[in-house]
């Protein structure tokens, strides 16, 4: 009698390291992660086993992107509002200030080409796009009346990828405007579906993607730079 | 007294290092796991040349590899909270969950891109555990030691599989050997292994 309770611990043990070893067929592993959640002595096995082991599966350090970090907290914490934004890194105020001065420009070209007669152009919104862990840093000026958006990269890091623009209405679910240039200057139409959503408030974001089949549905890459339009 | 013996101290010192870095992983891993971002990126910069390395030994593309870490640290914040502390060395759940989610991400690709089981050097290779400094510090010995026991042939099945994530099926076919002669070795060298580690704990 005990020489099978032997036996059935030292199986319940070699399973447990085929288990953690990955030897095991998708439905015996499926079935060996039931009894994880049911059997605590087998659990405890699996544990052992994971501890032991895991030394084998190092190898000499290496430093991964810096870029990574970044990447992974775009991913774990949501996009920064004006309120979460904590102290302004180098890159952000360089961005705010590019903005202030682009701002500055552009609405003296506004009043010089005001005319009496035609009722006064809806006030242009901006947003001074950035990151705090310095990945990208964007001005974007619309004008609600061209339906035009202008852009200005400051500094874009999308590792020879595709960037996206999104725009995200406060509360909403972000909307594609298309790829965008990260190195020139560049002019995009806004459609007229989503002039909407181009308010005060709303959010731009730019995304790392794979250029086929844009504009994508959603976004699938990190963010490299978002930021909350304003009033001019 | 007997003569003063420096690498005793030495290696003294380093397990003691061990047991600091350690403990300030554990914590870090723990405060993580309550939501604590800052935390968070003390594991990160800890342990990601590490990780990193464990993502490349199975994608042999470094882009493919960035990917499987970015992906395995956010699994890293999304299940920090069912670390437990007294089950696993903290470094031992880390590389365990980066190893599943990396091999899970590899056997959706579909391919069989590992290295060969007859290079020479996956074979009886303990070199990468005494490079990372781990054998010295005596974090790992038994392991060393115990690997050791086993036959190279062995030795290579069990790292083909735990590092390169090969099946019973996949090793089978690769050495041209029936299924059930593959996983009576493996069993084997298991059992083997487990009464080593025992005996060593």
């Amino acid at each position: 009698m005990s020489e099978d309770l032997l036996r059935d611990a030292a199986n319940d043990s070699v399973t447990a390291a085929e288990y953690v070893l990955r030897l095991l067929t998708p439905s015996e592993h499926a079935a060996a992660t039931a009894r994880l959640a049911a059997d605590p002595k087998f659990a405890a096995e699996v544990y052992a086993w994971e501890d032991q082991l895991a030394p084998l599966a190092l190898a000499a350090d290496e430093a991964p992107s810096p870029l990574l970090w970044g990447q992974i907290e775009s991913v774990i914490a949501p996009l920064p509002t004006q309120e979460n934004r904590g102290g302004a890194p180098r890159l952000w105020q360089g961005a705010t200030a590019l903005c202030a001065s682009l701002a500055a420009v552009f609405g003296v070209m506004l009043m010089n080409r005001a005319d009496p007669a035609v009722p006064s152009p809806s006030a242009p919104l901006i947003a001074a796009l950035g990151s705090e862990a310095g990945t990208g840093a964007m001005t974007a000026r619309f004008d609600p009346d061209r339906a035009m958006l202008q852009l200005t990269p400051v500094t874009m890091l999308t590792q020879d990828k595709a960037a996206e623009l999104w725009v995200i209405p406060a509360g909403g679910k972000p909307y594609s405007l298309g790829l965008i240039d990260v190195v020139r200057p560049s002019e995009m139409h806004v459609h007229r579906d989503m002039m909407p959503m181009m308010t005060k408030g709303a959010m731009l974001a730019v995304t790392i993607e794979t250029p086929g089949g844009a504009p994508h549905p959603a976004p699938n890459g990190p963010v490299v730079a978002s930021g909350q339009i304003v009033a001019l | 007294m007997s003569e003063h013996d420096p690498s005793a101290d030495a290696t003294h010192f380093a397990a003691t290092r061990a047991d600091q870095n350690r403990a300030r992983l554990t914590q870090a891993l723990v405060r993580a796991g309550a939501g604590d971002r800052t935390a968070f990126a003390e594991v990160y910069r800890a342990t990601s040349a590490k990780l990193f390395g464990v993502c490349l030994r199975i994608f042999a593309d470094r882009t493919e590899a960035e990917d499987a870490l970015q992906d395995a640290y956010i699994t890293i914040w999304n299940k920090a909270a069912t670390f437990v502390p007294g089950r696993a060395s903290p470094i031992s759940w880390l590389v365990t969950l980066t190893r599943n989610r990396a091999i899970d991400r590899f056997r959706a690709r579909g391919k069989m891109a590992f290295a060969a089981l007859d290079d020479a050097s996956e074979v009886a290779d303990d070199a990468p555990l005494a490079e990372a400094g781990l054998i010295e510090a005596g974090e790992y010995k038994a392991l060393g030691l115990c690997i050791e026991t086993l036959e190279p042939r062995d030795i290579g099945f069990i790292r083909a599989a735990f590092v390169g994530g090969a099946t019973y099926a996949e090793l089978a076919a690769r050495e041209n050997s029936p299924l059930g002669t593959v996983k009576s070795r493996i069993r084997r060298a298991l059992l083997s292994l487990r009464a080593c580690l025992e005996a060593n704990a």
